[in-house]
């Protein structure tokens, strides 16, 4: 028995997985021809791969007919090609322009550019918007509209219009000696 | 017989053409296209669904949704990346995961419940119409003992044919990782199988005496 290398128990599984480089596989195939013990164990190796594909074969066996009855409902394809290649980039579209013009539509509804909207501090802004203060008001309330401060002295923030700008006056100004 | 022809072919290289004829052809809604690509590979899937959850309803579930989700994919495949079957191999083992996932949650909550042990392969016994010899019997449990993913491994390997850039590429393993676990599932295999070649011995042995 000539031997041109160690008996190959250990990479006996890797030669029948095909694990090995050509190389390897030559000289495997070349000791094997002269080992008998090799030989042996390398048939073991296959005989375990050919029983599981046997066992896998016999238990995995069905009836042909079962099989064809589990077919799923065919698909229209004609119309899933139409409705992919066509609707899906329109809907896509079509949503985003809605949703761009919606957004649009409520950053201008909030800015008070559509309607009225029935608020306290909206009605005092409508109502220095479109009354003008020397009709409705006296000389006094005037005074205090354009100022932006109210009858009771405080700050009036009219949205829609320029900060309030307090005028000071020497009677306004109270230092404490 | 040499270690290149120990492995079946796995058919994905010389039926390329064909494949690519029958998917243009479903693709433009024939259906006996459909038909036949479903015959030509309902009952591999089927198989390799039944080795790895060895459970028939189960693997029948996989196969529709697997056959369900690839027609109503169709356009999706790219036969640059890989062949129709690996595609198709890659959507059943996907699926045949999703299920064992499911089945896995379910069994825990109903032990935790219950308080009692999970069990791992009480369940793993072929239909009973199907015969087997002892050896065949223990190969099966042994099959059922390996883990999910050596299994799947073992399968797609011992079974199906498939080369380990293939394994890879239907596992989403690089093709090392498919090599090693396939020497492992081989490994654990044959020790399993040692073990219960033993025991058997032992038993006939005592028996015997």
């Amino acid at each position: 028995m000539g031997h041109n290398m160690d008996h190959i128990n250990k990479i006996a599984p890797d030669f029948v997985l095909g694990l090995l480089t050509q190389e390897e596989r030559r000289r495997v195939n070349r000791h094997i021809a002269d080992c008998e013990y090799c030989r042996l164990t390398v048939a073991n190796e296959r005989n375990l791969i050919e029983e599981v594909r046997i066992t896998l074969d016999r238990v995995s066996s069905h009836d042909p007919r079962r099989i064809q009855g589990l077919m799923p409902a065919i698909p229209n394809r004609s119309w899933l090609a139409f409705n992919f290649s066509i609707f899906r980039p329109v809907a896509v579209a079509v949503a985003i322009i809605l949703l761009a013009v919606g957004g649009f539509m409520i950053n201008m509804d909030k800015s008070g550019l559509y309607g009225i909207q029935e608020t306290p501090t909206q009605s005092i802004a409508t109502l220095s918007h479109t009354q003008t203060p020397t009709s409705t008001a006296t000389a006094t309330s005037d005074k205090h509209a354009e100022s932006g401060i109210n009858s009771q002295g405080s700050f009036l923030f009219i949205p829609g219009s320029a900060a309030p700008q307090p005028q000071i006056t020497p009677e306004s100004v109270h230092i404490e000696r | 017989m040499s270690e290149l022809t120990l492995f079946p072919p796995s058919g994905s290289f010389h039926k390329l053409e064909n494949d690519a004829l029958l998917i243009d052809r479903c693709l433009n809604g024939e259906e006996s296209a459909i038909v036949t690509v479903y015959n030509q590979y309902a009952g591999s899937i089927y198989r390799l669904c039944y080795g790895i959850l060895q459970q028939r309803e189960d693997s029948e579930e996989v196969l529709q949704d697997t056959f369900e989700y690839a027609f109503r994919r169709l356009e999706n495949y790219d036969d640059s990346k890989a062949s129709f079957k690996t595609w198709l191999y890659q959507i059943a083992i996907s699926r045949c995961r999703n299920k064992r996932r499911r089945k896995l949650l379910k069994t825990i909550s109903i032990s935790q419940i219950l308080g009692e042990q999970i069990a791992d392969t009480g369940l793993l016994t072929p239909a009973e119409e199907i015969e087997l010899s002892e050896r065949q019997e223990a190969i099966w449990q042994a099959l059922g003992c390996l883990s999910p993913k050596l299994r799947e491994t073992a399968i797609l390997r011992y079974y199906e044919g498939f080369s380990y850039r293939e394994i890879g590429l239907i596992l989403s393993i690089p093709q090392k990782t498919a090599e090693s676990r396939m020497r492992l599932a081989h490994v654990a295999l044959r020790k399993m199988l040692q073990t219960e070649e033993t025991m058997n011995r032992d038993y006939k042995d005592r028996a015997i005496g």
